[in-house]
């Protein structure tokens, strides 16, 4: 089924991107490009996530496009739980990037980590794991079929198939759906960097900078 | 339900954009910038089936019809309209600008809807700055695109201060709605063709895609008094016709279904388009005379290389004089029937047309001969070079913009393939050069190793492990910390640098803010043996091609202006720019 072409209401919009967001990620009409590109652009990228179901570490089910990316801010990681060479730095990086995000932008993003081993990585392993590492609220670890993790790799550039199956664990997506803006960079960046990176698509920093009666753009008054 | 199988039966799937949309499997307006490697088998063969000879986006327009835009020369302002901006009373020559960076819906595809993009003043590519050396340029640059992009303007090829040099650092983002000015001396410079350009931190690949570039030219003394074709007094064109020096910055573009740019953010290894624009537009013509002019070619593409050359619609070959490079003119013309240019580089052409006649049917065509289907490297060249398609495919290889030669009119030019250029190019001597670190000795290199880490990560000397970091652009307001500074460089010290690319799989055009720099060799990797330079090696350097396992060894001084002194903290990348986005720089400070 088409499952991208069904208007979904159900996602809570930060009040910030509130318009932009239910231009970009709802309705069945396409933004115009002319009149608001950064919602078509974020329009167009709908197509490119795969909408594969997968189960987090509280056996529920999520679509990754559906559950855990439209209308949201999200730092996205591939881990798996016996990972031996970067996961044992990374995830205490990002627990130290969750702390400092809760602080400076509580409720805002959300951290999706999906095991590329999920043979071993059942709901019951990754809900081990995020106990072990004391993982706050806001951080989903998920697991489903290989080859829809695969794609998923695949479609966020983040995998190669000269790699060897478990390679590529040392970078994290950042994106913004609503907004249409994704980077990566490096897992063991430190955490005020990588926190700092998503930060700025709160656009906080902006707000700060802008004085009340500089500019009238709707990203920027709404946040005020 | 239709699926994927049913919709191939019905040959439906991938003729009709409408059904496009509504299915979803790898199949959205992106699938086609995946690069091959990167696909299942399933979806090679499906992709084989269905897209090998078509496009998801319009076709392109009929190559040649449309004419070559001239990017307009901005008029400087006075300064008292610029509220706040930086004045100067030392005598010095300085003369103001202000350009906005605006989104703009312009015409680009025929007979399609308006392509956005955000351009200069709303324009692509932006207006050109001109200035002569000695001139201080200000520039307040507007970030008015009205989303909530940030925005970095970097001046490439310029010794400027850190503080208005655009490197990819925190503290120089333009946030919306806001504007920041830019000081560009211009004492330290001989006359070039240098461009400006975003440089935002993580997204300069999406908005120099989306036509944030545009050139700035120097002039000096010496070029001008050489009265190469196209001098601005001594060699005007006659009304009605374009310049006899023109700017020709060339770019893959990729458009979806509705004549719109389409970029793709998870294009680690480099995104590649299928339409070629120079100066904006697809495959463009241009009326010219049977006369010499004087080309200044841009390579403004993302990630994707060309090995250029010129054929007449006969098959014979105009060779390329190359009088200078990114730094400015060489002290004489090399001549060389093709030559490759990497993002960000500048080669600058004399070439004559005068042996041929002018006539309806009287071609010349720039011709690319270097095919690139994956962004992390060119695939070679082609074995015949003289028949490349009209209209290039996904591999890029084919005529970029043909010259119609309509018209004669007197050349008050002068050039001759071996004349003197210049005689003031900097040589620095080797055994001068020490880095300016404790226990080193005369003639020893700082090295640099451009690599991709275990962990999927760009690398600039960081193996993969515990103890490597990535660039870091800090500070972080309102975190007081400074970022990792990789090298410190001392004023009035020559130094020699190793940029050293040890893999076969990658390519990496390698961009040094700051300065300029003479290339002393270009060395297998591997054996260690000397290559030679390439044609567009031979001036002033601030681009270094790290072709697979070539390492470079470059030279230069860090000197000051005249007047201004340039120091603080600046940074070298790679310019293939999902390459830059993803890190792949480190950052080096000059000291007084």
């Amino acid at each position: 089924m088409c499952k991208f072409a069904k208007v979904t209401l159900t996602v809570v919009l930060a009040a910030a991107t509130a318009g932009r967001a239910a231009a970009a990620g709802g309705g069945d009409k396409p933004p115009s490009p002319q009149a608001d590109f950064q919602a078509y652009t974020a329009r167009a990228l709908r197509e490119h996530f795969p909408n594969v179901v997968l189960i987090n570490q509280d056996k529920k089910k999520v679509h990754f496009y559906d559950d855990l990316i439209k209308g949201k801010l999200v730092v996205i990681q591939f881990m798996f739980a016996n990972c031996e060479r970067f996961c044992p730095m990374v995830t205490p990086n990002l627990v130290k990037v969750q702390e400092e995000l809760r602080k400076r932008a509580p409720g805002e993003v959300s951290l999706v980590s999906i095991t590329v081993d999920p043979d071993h990585d059942t709901p019951e392993v990754l809900k081990a794991y995020a106990e072990k590492f004391h993982i706050q609220e806001g951080w989903q670890f998920l697991t489903g079929r290989k080859s829809d993790i695969d794609r998923l790799r695949r479609e966020l550039g983040l995998y190669y198939p000269e790699d060897k199956q478990f390679e590529h664990m040392n970078m994290i997506t950042i994106g913004k759906e609503p907004t249409g803006q994704w980077l990566s960079m490096r897992a063991l960046n430190k955490p005020d960097v990588i926190a700092y990176t998503v930060l700025l698509l709160t656009h906080r920093q902006t707000r700060a900078v802008v004085k009340p009666d500089s500019h009238s753009h709707p990203a920027l008054v709404a946040g005020k | 339900m239709l699926d994927r199988r049913a919709l191939i039966k019905l040959g439906l799937y991938g003729g009709s954009g409408a059904l496009l949309h509504l299915t979803r499997l790898n199949s959205g307006a992106f699938a086609w910038a995946l690069d091959e490697d990167d696909r299942s088998e399933d979806e090679k063969e499906h992709h084989h089936k269905h897209h090998k000879h078509h496009r998801h986006g319009p076709p392109p327009p009929p190559p040649f019809m449309l004419g070559l835009p001239l990017p307009p020369v901005k008029q400087k302002v006075n300064p008292s309209t610029l509220p706040g901006v930086p004045l100067f009373n030392d005598g010095i020559p300085t003369s103001y600008y202000e350009i906005h960076e605006r989104q703009a819906a312009v015409p680009v595809l025929p007979g399609m809807p308006s392509t956005v993009v955000w351009g200069f003043d709303g324009i692509w590519p932006g207006p050109m700055l001109e200035a002569n050396i000695g001139e201080r340029v200000v520039l307040r640059m507007h970030n008015d695109l009205g989303g909530t992009n940030n925005s970095i303007i970097h001046h490439h090829g310029a010794h400027v201060a850190s503080e208005s040099d655009g490197s990819a650092l925190w503290s120089q983002q333009i946030y919306p709605g806001t504007f920041k000015d830019f000081v560009y001396p211009n004492d330290d410079d001989i006359a070039a063709t240098h461009w400006y350009h975003d440089h935002d931190i993580n997204f300069t690949g999406h908005n120099v895609f989306m036509g944030l570039e545009g050139f700035l030219l120097l002039h000096d003394p010496a070029e001008l008094g050489l009265n190469l074709p196209g001098h601005p007094t001594n060699d005007p064109p006659p009304p009605g016709e374009l310049p006899f020096d023109l700017p020709l910055v060339i770019q893959d573009r990729a458009f979806d279904a509705n004549a719109q740019l389409v970029y793709n953010p998870f294009s680690s290894r480099g995104f590649l388009g299928d339409m070629f624009a120079v100066n904006g537009a697809i495959q463009p013509m241009v009326r010219v005379a049977n006369r010499k002019y004087r080309l200044r070619i841009l390579n403004g593409s993302n990630a994707r290389v060309y090995h250029l050359t010129l054929r007449t619609d006969q098959g014979a070959t105009i060779p390329f004089n190359i009088v200078g490079t990114d730094g400015g003119l060489y002290s004489t013309a090399v001549q060389t029937e093709g030559f490759t240019i990497s993002p960000s580089e500048r080669v600058e052409v004399v070439v004559d047309f005068s042996s041929l006649t002018p006539g309806p049917t009287t071609k010349v065509f720039l011709n690319n001969c270097l095919m690139q289907t994956d962004g992390r490297k060119p695939a070679g060249l082609v074995a015949d070079c003289t028949n490349v398609p009209r209209t290039p495919g996904a591999d890029g290889v084919g005529a970029l913009m043909s010259f119609d030669i309509l018209f004669s009119t007197p050349d008050h030019s002068s050039f001759t393939p071996d004349q003197t250029l210049r005689t003031d190019l900097p040589v620095y001597n080797p055994a001068e050069a020490m880095p300016s670190v404790p226990g080193t000795q005369p003639g020893a290199t700082r090295d640099w190793r451009f690599e991709r880490g275990k962990g999927g990560e760009w690398l600039v000397n960081c193996f993969n492990g515990a103890g490597a970091q990535a660039f870091d652009p800090g500070p972080t307001p309102p975190t007081p910390e400074n970022p990792r500074v990789d090298a410190a460089v001392k004023v009035g010290t020559t130094e020699i640098w190793r940029l050293i690319n040890g893999s076969g799989g990658w390519f990496h055009p390698v961009h040094i803010h700051r300065n300029q720099f003479r290339i002393l060799d270009r060395i297998d990797s591997g054996s260690g043996k000397s290559l030679g330079l390439l044609p567009t090696q031979l001036g002033l350097k601030d681009v270094f091609v790290l072709e697979q396992n070539v390492t470079i060894r470059l030279i230069t001084k860090f000197t000051n202006g005249l007047h201004a002194t340039q120091t603080g903290k600046y940074v070298m990348h790679c310019h293939n720019v999902e390459h830059e986005d993803m890190a792949m720089m480190i950052v080096w400070e000059c000291n007084p």
